[in-house]
């Protein structure tokens, strides 16, 4: 493979110490290289071979625990070039511009102007959604009535909204670079004219908007939205604990269910008196329930199941009801308090989580592990302090953290150079399903929707984007989750996910082509009907460059390869068309669009 | 010659061998490889209403008594006819396992355990691991038809349905999602020949092949350009039997399942196929719904080893059937029960040691220690039960082995 921008693609290796994984389950994503944070980036020689062994920060910290030194491994890091592409891929779903590309191999140093430049826009908004919900798991699919004002709504399209709110406030909080512990502590909602027509909230407002918090309900951001509640439901009988272990989960990346239970044999089980009474005097049940059912009891005065089937009517009334938030007096008989604190509603539970070491430490921990493609256990605690101090002296704003991922060697990291230790060396990162929609939809300007208006007028109106559904799309077949049965993306390939990019790339091929060349509107063909070698060659050329960022030769290898398909298709067929649909939809689909 | 089957039979006898019956006096060793069916049943089951049968903690006087098949007690009632009846027929081919000590009350953590044996959910799960085995070159390998499945690193040979079936749509997508003329995004289509599906992938395998000779030669980098590489050959592969996929529509029941799952492992498809039985056991409210929904969930179990009976199948395949966890002997105040960490579990079908019961569960459903070669709970060497054993041991009893993923002594009494 010819590329002529930057240096290629091997030319600065670094030497890091790589924990093992001692998961004997083994895991797609168990590289753990260390990390040096953004400002540290260019201390990597990009003219040299290698860096030394003490050019990382990580080679300070390669003992282990018992003083064993953990072995080292040579790894490769990406050009200017290629690291713009995984920063542009990652952070919007895009490629970057043909006029960046070619700026970032001018000047390297232009980097971080880039990576704050690609924190804008609908794409980066979608992705900040997406890491969200990777904690809050608020994004399923359902139906919820639709009621007068809303009769002509699909259900699925009121579910969808009412669901997106708390995601939504994520979004706000990150892109107007407000201080993170908003997420927690912030007094606004977030509604669009659905939510605000399921709700009653009469502003005068259209499309999503900020809108301050109705009702009595304390400013909590995210605790004080339905959507959280709407997803992580209450079972009457367990007292809200299951919420108090989402919030647990996701803001302080502490999860009661990593804990083992090991059954006392001496506690009666079928005795549901003694079994309440263990909770609190029994050291097993109590180091759980001591601090669990405290944080539940914050939760009292919202409902266990906060939209059901009974709803005769919008708007919805108030669900925060504060007459009962002193119902745990008759249940768990545990006031409300966060680990051993004295707090008294969600107002004040957000304000403790705000304050908490642990929750800037968590953010740390979440971001780094999604925009690397991690497990949260696999970051280790040297990046996590690393990248917390960043975040602190930002004022807590999330697009400096971010800035710090995307700029670190970490992020750099294009594989191992031998194959000592390239088992735990993750250089490629996968696209989910709705990265690739934004790619293609930003090459071809083809989105993959349906219109269920079109197939039955009855249904009301909403569109379906099938590459982000999972209920009618492919979104989990496509490799990524549903919020419910399926709560991590894949890592790599399969039959269901190689099949849904064929068909992506061949419906965004067929419209691209279409449009490009019946129109001639150019978006990325611009050679018109011309069939000719010469003019194939320079158009596949210019393809390379735009969909994989690779400056190749028209007479090079790889446009050999790309321009014998063509010729083989058009061959075959007669048909310009037909045979740049092919191509395009070959080169749509192609590893380094699935890979980046 | 040797055919690949009985080549794949010889490996795995010596694998299984490895992990069950050595040095004792019972030879607990699958005799042969065989395919894997597990069944979910997701929301907790209430194990005192059917297979480990405790009238007074039912509470519900829809029962009528204890019935014994072969060894297996079961609570029977004539207001929940399949359950028995689902012993009556295929008791003499199952076995029942108790005291499995999950050690978790939430859903996620107790299903990643159930699966994988593991609590993270990133090791592989029992199909998976058998799939891998067995027959890695198939379409397929693993089919998730159900809505649980863990992959691990065994991402490339498994697969989803989709929840509604949407496999249909990306094997046939011209019958599934018409376009119309008033999209914005309205195009004539374009649907490869097979020539130019050819082509096409001989080209992307070119690519590929340039990837690993650069980025992609060395471990994970590799392994990548390797999955790459498969999932071409294996969508090609389902594309060529979309007929065996059923159609896109509403949620798929658990005799939808069924079908699907046997279709699959009958036309060599897949190895091992997951299926879900999502009836609503999580009865925290009213938990004498428990008796109804067992009697759909094992009527479900009944058919399925009617069909893979018809179809020659039993012999060759396993099946397994659990859930994450099992329920409080206590009601709460909403006549529910909650989650409880300790469950029962089940197989039936080919090399398992019907009519038989292992291990136990005292009286408030604590897990009783077992020997895993004899399942005793009063003599030989005792141990607890858990997550990690029971996956190794089913993936025994397929005739596998669980051990690059699961590391705990598989429980193998069920071997027949």
């Amino acid at each position: 493979m010819t590329r002529t921008h930057g240096l290629g693609w091997c030319m600065a290796t670094l030497l890091v110490a790589c924990g093992g994984n001692e998961d004997a389950a083994g895991s797609d994503a168990d590289t753990d290289t260390g990390f040096t944070t953004g400002a540290d980036t260019d201390a990597v020689d990009e003219t040299s071979a290698s860096t030394t062994a003490g050019e990382t920060e990580a080679e300070d910290e390669s003992g282990d625990e018992t003083g064993e030194t953990e072995p080292e491994v040579e790894l490769e890091v990406l050009s200017p070039p290629e690291h713009l592409i995984r920063i542009s891929m990652a952070l919007r779903g895009t490629r970057p511009s043909t006029e960046d590309l070619a700026a970032i191999e001018a000047d390297p140093d232009r980097m971080p102007e880039f990576v704050d430049a690609y924190m804008q826009g609908d794409g980066f908004a979608e992705v900040v959604r997406d890491l969200h919900n990777d904690a809050l798991l608020t994004r399923v699919e359902g139906a919820l009535p639709n009621y007068a004002p809303l009769e002509d709504v699909r259900p699925q399209r009121i579910a969808d909204s009412v669901t997106a709110t708390a995601l939504k406030l994520a979004e706000l909080v990150v892109l107007d670079d407000r201080p993170y512990t908003e997420l927690v502590t912030g007094d606004t909602w977030m509604v669009d004219d659905v939510v605000a027509a399921v709700y009653g909230i009469t502003d005068g407002g259209s499309g999503w908007r900020e809108v301050p918090i109705p009702g009595d309900r304390p400013a909590a951001g995210i605790l004080s939205d339905n959507a959280f509640y709407l997803r992580h439901e209450s079972a009457g009988a367990n007292f809200h604990r299951g919420r108090a272990n989402a919030v647990s989960t996701a803001f302080l990346c502490f999860d009661y269910e990593d804990n083992n239970i090991e059954l006392d044999d001496n506690i009666d089980l079928t005795d549901a008196e003694a079994v309440a009474m263990a909770l609190t005097t029994n050291p097993a049940c109590q180091a759980c329930h001591e601090t669990l059912d405290p944080l539940a009891s914050h939760f009292f005065p919202l409902p266990g199941n906060v939209m059901n089937n009974d709803i005769p009517s919008y708007p919805v009334p108030d669900l925060y009801r504060p007459a009962n938030a002193d119902d745990w007096q008759q249940t768990t008989g545990r006031a409300p308090g966060y680990f051993g604190q004295e707090t008294s509603d969600i107002g004040e539970l957000g304000q403790a989580i705000a304050e908490d070491p642990r929750f800037t430490a968590c953010a740390a921990r979440r971001f780094y592990a999604y925009f690397l493609q991690r497990r949260l256990d696999e970051v280790d605690g040297d990046t996590v302090d690393a990248l917390e101090a960043t975040f602190q002296d930002s004022g807590l704003q999330a697009r400096a953290l971010i800035r710090a991922i995307m700029l670190s060697d970490d992020f750099r990291v294009a594989g191992a150079a031998s194959a000592e230790g390239a088992d735990e060396v993750q250089g490629y990162l996968r696209a989910r399903p709705f990265q690739l929609a934004l790619l293609l939809e930003d090459l071809t300007g083809f989105r993959w929707e349906i219109d269920p208006t079109l197939i039955d007028p009855g249904q009301g109106e909403g569109i379906i984007d099938l590459s982000r559904s999972a209920a009618v799309g492919f979104a989990v077949l496509g490799g990524g989750g549903d919020s419910f049965t399926v709560i991590e993306s894949a890592h790599t390939m399969n039959a269901t996910t190689s099949l849904f990019i064929r068909q992506l790339a061949s419906e965004a091929a067929s419209y691209v082509v279409e449009h490009d060349l019946r129109e001639g509107e150019g978006a990325l063909l611009t050679l018109g009907d011309a069939v000719d070698e010469a003019s194939v060659r320079e158009q596949l050329a210019s393809l390379f460059f735009r969909l994989y960022g690779e400056a190749v030769e028209s007479n090079g290898p790889d446009v050999d390869d790309a321009y014998a398909l063509f010729a083989a298709l058009h061959g075959a067929s007669g048909d310009h068309e037909r045979a740049w649909k092919a191509t395009l939809a070959a080169l749509l689909q192609d590893f380094s669009i699935t890979f980046y | 010659m040797i055919s690949r089957r009985q080549f794949l039979g010889s490996s795995a006898a010596l694998a299984a061998a490895s992990l069950c019956g050595i040095g004792t006096s019972r030879a607990s060793v699958a005799d042969k490889p065989r395919r894997l069916i597990t069944v979910f049943v997701r929301g907790g089951w209430d194990i005192a209403h059917s297979i480990d049968p405790k009238p007074e903690l039912v509470a519900t006087p829809d029962y009528d008594d204890v019935t014994m098949y072969g060894d297996i007690p079961i609570l029977t009632s004539a207001t929940r006819p399949n359950i028995g009846g689902f012993f009556e027929e295929h008791g003499s081919m199952a076995s029942v396992v108790h005291g499995v000590n999950v050690r978790s009350i939430s859903h996620k953590v107790c299903t990643r355990k159930m699966f994988t044996g593991m609590p993270s959910g990133t090791g592989p799960d029992m199909g998976a691991i058998v799939a891998n085995e067995f027959a890695r070159d198939y379409p397929m390998p693993y089919l998730i038809v159900g809505a649980n499945g863990f992959t691990g690193p065994l991402g490339v040979i498994s697969g989803r349905v989709g929840p509604s079936g949407q496999i249909n749509a990306l094997l046939d997508p011209q019958d599934n999602f018409p376009r119309f003329e008033a999209s914005p995004y309205f195009h004539d289509g374009f649907e490869a020949s097979g020539s130019e599906q050819a082509a096409i992938e001989a080209f992307l395998n070119a690519r590929a092949e340039r990837e690993r000779a650069t980025r992609g030669m060395h471990g994970a980098n590799a392994a990548r350009v390797s999955d790459f590489e498969e999932s071409l050959l294996k969508g090609t592969a389902l594309r060529d039997n979309a007929q065996y996929f059923g159609s896109i529509g509403q949620e798929l029941s658990l005799s939808d399942q069924v079908s699907l799952a046997l279709t699959a492992l009958e036309r060599d498809l897949s190895w091992s196929v997951s299926i879900t039985a999502n009836l609503g056991f999580d009865t925290h409210d009213n938990n004498a719904e428990q008796g109804a929904l067992q009697n759909g969930l094992f009527g479900g179990l009944s058919n399925l080893a009617n069909e893979l009976i018809a179809r020659g199948m039993i012999d060759d395949t396993v099946v397994a059937v659990f859930s994450e966890m099992s329920r409080t002997p206590a009601l709460n105040a909403a006549l529910g029960k909650d989650h409880h960490p300790v469950t029962s579990a089940m197989v039936f079908g080919g090399g398992v040691a019907g009519g038989t019961v292992h291990g136990g569960n005292g009286d408030s459903v604590n897990a009783l220690d077992v020997d895993f070669e004899t399942g005793s709970t009063t003599d030989g060497d005792l141990r607890t039960l858990d997550s990690q054993s029971w996956v190794s041991g089913v993936v025994a009893l397929a005739g596998g082995d669980a051990s690059p993923y699961v590391a705990a002594d598989p429980f193998c009494a069920f071997i027949g």
